[in-house]
């Protein structure tokens, strides 16, 4: 892995500002939707958001990139670690996320401990711990596919879906016939098949404004950003 | 909020149809009766959802029909109807635009946002001493929100978190008995609201190299995740007990939802 600061074209002790503005440069012009059919800017883009999450997580600061890496490929979002879901700064906030966890827990399978590196993230994923498991799997340097899949139970727990639907699916491209992870990405991805299928029963819905405007939509449209209407 | 949240009209019946364009002209009286005419301005479809879907929490319907007329179409006379649910979707309807003008204005100094905050802002403080709870959660969502936007979070659960914080909180008025479930809808229909908005608007932000959480998520992945964050969605729906405008509302959560988003990827196809 390329040291992500030389990635972003920035120096080591750039400020949190500096990072970003690199960031959004650089996506504005590798950005695979402003590049149709460019393979490299693909790849390129990928580069770059594995720089950014390297440097915002605080992980880039103490590595030293001209040493080699674990064999772990990398991508993806970092899980909730310090999260917003049920231990984040909303904690005390949600009095209702318990029916979620408790609902949710029902239908888990339970992790078996194994022995290896990954048994105190098990240990805490069962506890309903999640916030602790996304930690501990922080620390792991090596990024494999049980990492992943691991990462993405905690982070279903948490309530950060998009999180877990990237993770399980990294998951499962690291290791196809794993059917735990098979069984997992079917509880994340929940009722999607059924919803869609239920969704085109009701054919492409048309966004037409003069069906629509019933109201003062229009008003509001044209009046947009303009202050004489008041 | 972004309207998302609005039915599609062409597979409506005719008593749908009238319903829900008598209870959108509602919220829009409620907001110039309660708030003054300049309030009505910030009218959403959004919003009328929330009417919908108190009132059928209900087993008797009490709507108030009545005739008026229109001041965008003054011609022909309409029919609103408006109950309790109606004011408290309009008082939430103010707090949230207030809120959000006051972030336009803070983010791309929109002198035109400022001067609407300003005028509606007089309404903000009645309203939440009515509703503390509420507007607290609007505040405190919309504060995390703005500090993600500020520090370019990758992780796109995290802010939509906190909006999903903001529709729980304004899908939970005080004395329902399925609090729980109601929570649950409201969180995760604003956590769609939020990434589908990020969706729609993804080109748009790059191009302005403004903060959008789903630059993050390789782009391919973006329609499978909404409808992910939907299915999630429409489970607490089902579990609600609801006495009228059952099919109303699901053409909003199954169809609807999806209008502004085909809409989006069309023209952008076409461009």
């Amino acid at each position: 892995m390329r040291d992500p600061y030389e990635v972003l074209g920035i120096s080591r002790d750039a400020s949190e500002k500096q990072v970003t503005d690199a960031y959004r440069k650089l996506a504005k012009k590798y950005h695979p939707d402003l590049n149709p059919g460019d393979a490299s800017a693909q790849k390129k883009m990928a580069e770059i958001n594995v720089a950014y999450e390297e440097i915002k997580s605080g992980r880039a600061k103490y590595q030293d990139y001209s040493k080699p890496q674990g064999t772990g490929s990398y991508g993806g979002n970092r899980g909730g670690y310090g999260g917003y879901g049920t231990g984040g700064p909303y904690g005390g906030f949600n009095p209702f996320d318990f029916f979620g966890g408790a609902y949710q827990q029902r239908q888990q399978t339970s992790q078996q401990s194994r022995g290896d590196k990954f048994d105190p993230v098990r240990h805490y994923v069962n506890a309903m711990r999640y916030n602790e498991a996304l930690y501990a799997l922080s620390e792991i340097k090596d990024r494999s596919a049980e990492w992943y899949y691991l990462s993405a139970v905690a982070s279903y727990g948490l309530g950060n879906r998009v999180t877990a639907l990237n993770h399980i699916d990294e998951a499962i491209r690291l290791d196809p016939n794993n059917i735990a992870y098979q069984q997992a990405r079917q509880q994340i991805a929940g009722s999607q098949q059924s919803y869609t299928q239920r969704s085109r029963g009701f054919g492409v819905p048309t966004f037409n404004f003069n069906t629509l405007c019933m109201g003062l939509c229009c008003a509001q449209l044209f009046c947009r950003g303009g202050w004489w209407c008041l | 909020m972004f309207g998302y949240v609005i039915a599609n009209i062409d597979q409506l019946d005719e008593a749908q149809r009238a319903r829900y364009q008598q209870v959108y002209c509602g919220l829009c009286r409620a907001l110039g009766e309660r708030h003054g005419a300049h309030c009505r301005l910030t009218l959403t479809y959004d919003m009328t959802f929330l009417i919908l879907l108190l009132s059928a929490l209900q087993p008797e319907d009490d709507m108030r029909h009545e005739p008026f007329r229109c001041p965008a179409h003054p011609v022909k006379k309409r029919e609103s109807a408006m109950n309790a649910w109606t004011d408290y979707a309009a008082d939430i309807n103010v707090v949230l635009a207030y809120y959000q003008r006051m972030d336009d204005w803070t983010d791309d100094r929109r002198v035109s946002a400022l001067a609407q905050a300003k005028i509606i802002g007089s309404q903000v403080k009645s309203v939440c001493e009515r509703l503390p709870r509420q507007c607290e959660a609007i505040t405190r969502g919309l504060e995390a929100l703005s500090a993600f936007e500020q520090d370019g979070e990758p992780n796109p659960d995290l802010p939509a978190a906190a909006f999903g914080s903001i529709l729980g909180a304004a899908f939970t008025p005080e004395g329902l008995k399925d609090q729980a479930d109601l929570y649950a809808f409201g969180d995760k229909l604003g956590r769609f609201i939020y990434l589908m908005d990020a969706v729609v608007d993804l080109k748009k932000d790059i191009r302005h190299e403004k903060y959008n959480p789903m630059v993050f998520v390789d782009s391919t992945r973006h329609e499978s995740i909404l409808q992910v964050l939907m299915a999630d969605c429409v489970e607490p729906f089902s579990r609600l007990k609801l006495y009228r405008d059952k099919e109303l509302m699901e053409n909003i959560l199954y169809s609807g939802v999806w209008a502004r988003y085909l809409a989006a990827r069309k023209g952008g196809k076409k461009a």
